[in-house]
């Protein structure tokens, strides 16, 4: 296989700006806050034939990744796009509840305090 | 397909990551600091250079060029199958304030970490989280050749509370990296007095999220207080 120097796929960059695959928008639909380290799961098994030609290949990658729950800068690490337009396409995949953010853990103070500890015991442990 | 999602409350072996800022100013040794103690992955952002970044960014033969992709440092520790520990480093240029105040909604606490050379990089950095009441510790990372100062001269520097913890560190070295990280958590747990309330600023601290079927109140999250405002309006920021 010859070498050539050049740059190939996503070496070479995007080849759309970012914001061209949310059609321009740059604030996320709906009341969702999705905080970077928001953990968010898909709500069914994954699409079938049918089903995918409804989204677009980048919701379809996100649904794909939201298969195994993942905080949302796991997500935007995994599909290489800067996290504000992974946002706005969780948003929209949110808004259709394709996706839905797992309710985070209940304001117990001890239980607080006690995860707390052990993340304290886990950096100990490094 | 589309079923409502359980609301209930989540179970004790649920994944729960925490959130801890790296800041400091640009060049300290934020980025050498998050890959010394964790799996380091790409974040990217993409945001607008604006008015302010001219004369700060060097702009010169990408004339028209009005936004910048901007990778933010972003490690993962993970611990067991439950607990997983986030690192994001702050971008160091000022005109990135407004991603602070999203990337500080719900954090555990953050660490600042300063260069004795340029001590007055980590002024804002300090002013920003004493505002937003988010424990820090301030870490300096020795640099070869920076005149040596000890970590009280540093605290007296930067004008610190005493209850702030601070001290030197090799941000290239593991064992340096994880005591500073120890010794926030510690300080985190030490600012909740009797490990009530405070011990987590916000239930937000645990990767919160209102779900979407809910009223959510973006405008009016618990913590911090100041920052609700903007960030709610994070997403129109770009």
């Amino acid at each position: 296989m010859p070498q050539y120097d050049r740059w190939l796929d996503r070496e070479a960059g995007p080849v759309v700006r970012p914001y061209a695959l949310t059609g321009g928008r740059t604030d996320p639909v709906g009341d969702a806050v999705l905080d970077v380290i928001s953990v968010i799961a898909a709500t069914g098994p994954p699409l079938t034939r049918a089903e995918a030609a409804k989204f677009s290949p980048e919701h379809r990658k996100l649904l794909r990744l939201c298969q195994v729950p993942g905080t949302v800068a796991d997500v935007a690490a995994d599909v290489a796009l800067p996290l504000g337009v992974v946002r706005v396409l969780l948003a929209d995949l949110i808004q259709q509840k394709m996706i839905t953010v797992l309710p985070r853990r209940a304001p117990r103070p001890q239980a607080s305090t006690d995860l707390l500890k052990e993340v304290l015991d886990g950096l100990r442990a490094l | 397909m589309g079923s409502v999602p359980s609301d209930g409350p989540p179970e004790d072996n649920q994944f729960t990551p925490f959130k801890i800022l790296v800041a400091g100013g640009f060049g300290v040794g934020k980025t050498t600091l998050v890959s010394t103690i964790s799996e380091i992955r790409p974040l990217r952002t993409e945001e607008a250079l604006t008015q302010k970044s001219i004369g700060v960014d060097d702009l010169s033969g990408v004339g028209d060029k009005t936004t910048t992709t901007v990778a933010m440092d972003f490690g993962r520790i993970t611990m067991g199958t439950r607990l997983a520990l986030y690192l994001f480093g702050t971008p160091g240029q000022d005109r990135f304030w407004f991603m602070w105040d999203d990337l500080s909604y719900g954090a555990l606490g953050a660490v600042i970490l300063a260069d004795t050379r340029r001590l007055i990089d980590c002024f804002p950095s300090v002013d920003y989280f004493e505002r937003r009441q988010l424990p820090f510790v301030v870490a300096v990372n020795v640099f070869d050749g920076a005149p040596h100062y000890d970590a009280e001269d540093v605290r007296i520097a930067l004008d610190l509370e005493p209850t702030v913890p601070t001290m030197l560190c090799d941000a290239r070295q593991r064992s340096s990296v994880k005591h500073v990280l120890v010794t926030l958590v510690e300080h985190v747990l030490a600012s909740a007095p009797g490990g009530g309330q405070g011990a987590l600023r916000d239930p937000g601290a645990v990767g919160q999220a209102s779900l979407p079927a809910a009223p959510a109140h973006p405008e009016a999250p618990p913590w911090p207080p100041a920052a609700a405002g903007s960030y709610a309006s994070m997403g129109s920021a770009k």
